[in-house]
This record gives structure tokens, C-alpha cells and sequence, in this order.
């Protein structure tokens, strides 16, 4: 789990890097469950009906089967239910005891990031164009300037926009927020472990949508506090 | 002499017996998706975490130059950021 970024052909979910990803990943199998005993059940009674001849022009009404059939699909929501709220409730929990701010500005067509905890922290993302692209580096996903975070540390995220509405995604953290002009949103994560994550904008912003990653460098929280040391010292 | 056929109320029989091998099936189906997906899932992530070494693979990262704000010589920098 070094690259956390999507695969040709991939199917399902990017692997969790964070706790919360992880949770989503659990019940995103959970509410498949779910959905095969329905679909189960229906599609073989479907089959069934399709390929029987018997008819009966009697049966008009039946109160013990409308009964089942209302309380069972109730009970099997509260299934459903439960494990959601759970992790709704989870999700909102996170943000509160954040260790860092990060405010990502979207623009037409780069990211900005301030680190207000830092003096004078601030710069912009830009994906680098395919040409000037190294041997390793992927297309469309590698920036000129990464947002590092610590890993095993709760970073608060401050979404904006300077322009049009943009969307900051991350789908390996669990986190996608809209950044809309004019409006804070707020959303939180952890990195549990050291490495690149790689997102795109994900609300369509105009000719260059596609070609604004979001990809973040999660490193060593000592390595971190050297890195903000550095990039906050005077020339 | 040979045993009354059924003569009515077929198709009421037809739904109760498809109705019962429905749900059957239905519930074998989830328990085999859960044995076989969900939990071999979260078998999966326990140990990755109870056996990930983070440490080293931080390690091979940083010397196969994975991370911009890093040298493959361990050396941090922020040259790019300033």
C-alpha cells in the first residue's frame, strides 16, 4: 500500500488509508448483503412466475401476505439502517480534536493550500502536463507541489472556491466535499500510514475539470515538523 | 387404488413452496457472501495492520523516491513549497 490511486479495470473501492475509509468500506459490504438477499429473493420469485403456467382468477386479496410483505422490507431497512447511522455519526465525530487546519481554495484549473497553523504557509497545486512527466509518475494524478500532511494525525480540511464550484476528493481517505464559492465546508482525515494519495476534482468546473489532482503526501510526523521548519524559514 | 391428485389450489401450493425455497436461497446466498467477501475483507485489513511494517516500508519508500518532500538520502526539503 504505497501508491493509493485507481487501477485499470478496478471494480471496487481504492484500499482504506484511513480509519474512516475503512468503516465505509465495511459497510458498503454490508448494504451489498443486503441488496443479494433481495435480489435473491425477488429474482427467483420473478423466474419462477414467469415460467409457471398455473393461473387463479379468484385470488383478489390476501391480508396475511400484505402484512408480511410490509413488515419484513421494514425490518430489513432497520438492518440497513442502524449500521448507517453508526457511521454517520462516526464521520462527525472525527473532526473534533484535529491537530491541523488546511484550507484548499478550488480555482479554474489548481488547488490552493494554506497552512494558517504556519506563518506565511500557502501555495498552489498544479498538475503536471504529461510531457514534463518522469519515468513512475502517473498521468494526469502528479501535482508540482503535493499537500504533506502527518500520518496518525487528524487533519481538519476547510474547503472553498475562488470561482466555480469544485469538488476536493480523495477516495482512498474516504473524503470528497464540494468547495463552493462564497461557503466554507469543513470534513476531516486521517492518514494512517505513510504514502501518496491521489484524488481529482470531482464536480465539473469547466474545460481543465479533469486535469486538477488533488495528491497528498503523507509522511513521519517528525519529518513533517521539519518539512513546515523548512518551507516557513526566510530565504 | 392410486393417491388423489391435487386438484385445486394449485397455484397457492406453487407460491408457498416458492416462497419458502426463495428465502431459502436468499439467505444461503448472503451467508456465503459474507463468509466468503465480507469477512475474509476485514480478516484482510487485520493483518495487514497487525503485521504492516511501517517503519521499513517508510524506509523503501523515501530511498525509491516516492516523496517530494523527502531525498531517497532521508533528507527533508521544501525547496519546491518556498
Amino acid at each position: 500500500m504505497i501508491h493509493v490511486m485507481a487501477q485499470w479495470g478496478q471494480l471496487g473501492f481504492q484500499d482504506g488509508a484511513s480509519p474512516m475509509m475503512e468503516q465505509l468500506i465495511f459497510f458498503h459490504d454490508h448494504a451489498l448483503l443486503v441488496l443479494l438477499l433481495i435480489t435473491t429473493l425477488v429474482g427467483y420469485l420473478t423466474a419462477s412466475f414467469m415460467l409457471s403456467s398455473l393461473t387463479s382468477r379468484y385470488i383478489l386479496e390476501q391480508q396475511t401476505i400484505e402484512t408480511v410483505w410490509t413488515i419484513l422490507p421494514a425490518i430489513i431497512l432497520i438492518f440497513l439502517a442502524l449500521p448507517s447511522l453508526r457511521l454517520l455519526y462516526l464521520l462527525d465525530e472525527v473532526g473534533m480534536s484535529c491537530l491541523l487546519t488546511i484550507k484548499a481554495t478550488g480555482n479554474q484549473w489548481y488547488w490552493g493550500y494554506e497552512y494558517s497553523d504556519f506563518k506565511g504557509m500557502e501555495f498552489d497545486s498544479y498538475m503536471l502536463p504529461e510531457d514534463t512527466l518522469e519515468a513512475g509518475q502517473y498521468r494526469l494524478l502528479e501535482v508540482d507541489r503535493r499537500m504533506v500532511v502527518p500520518t496518525k494525525t487528524d487533519v481538519r480540511m476547510l474547503i472553498t472556491s475562488n470561482d466555480v464550484i469544485h469538488s476536493w476528493a480523495v477516495p482512498s481517505l474516504g473524503v470528497k466535499v464540494d468547495a463552493i464559492p462564497g461557503r466554507l465546508n469543513q470534513t476531516s482525515f486521517m492518514a494512517t500510514n505513510e504514502g501518496v494519495f491521489y484524488g481529482q476534482c470531482s464536480e465539473i468546473c469547466g474545460t481543465n475539470h479533469s486535469f486538477m489532482p488533488i495528491t497528498i503526501e503523507a509522511i513521519n510526523v517528525d519529518d513533517f515538523s521539519q518539512w513546515v521548519m523548512l518551507a516557513t524559514q526566510e530565504n | 387404488m392410486a393417491a388423489v391428485p391435487q386438484l385445486r389450489n394449485l397455484l397457492r401450493s406453487k407460491v408457498k413452496r416458492d416462497l419458502g425455497i426463495g428465502i431459502a436461497l436468499a439467505v444461503v446466498a448472503s451467508v456465503t457472501y459474507k463468509i466468503t467477501v465480507n469477512d475474509v475483507r476485514i480478516k484482510t485489513y487485520e493483518d495487514f495492520h497487525r503485521n504492516y511494517d511501517a517503519k521499513a516500508h517508510y524506509g523503501r519508500m523515501i530511498k525509491a523516491g516516492v516523496f517530494q518532500s523527502i531525498r531517497s538520502d532521508g533528507s527533508v526539503t521544501a525547496e519546491d513549497w518556498k
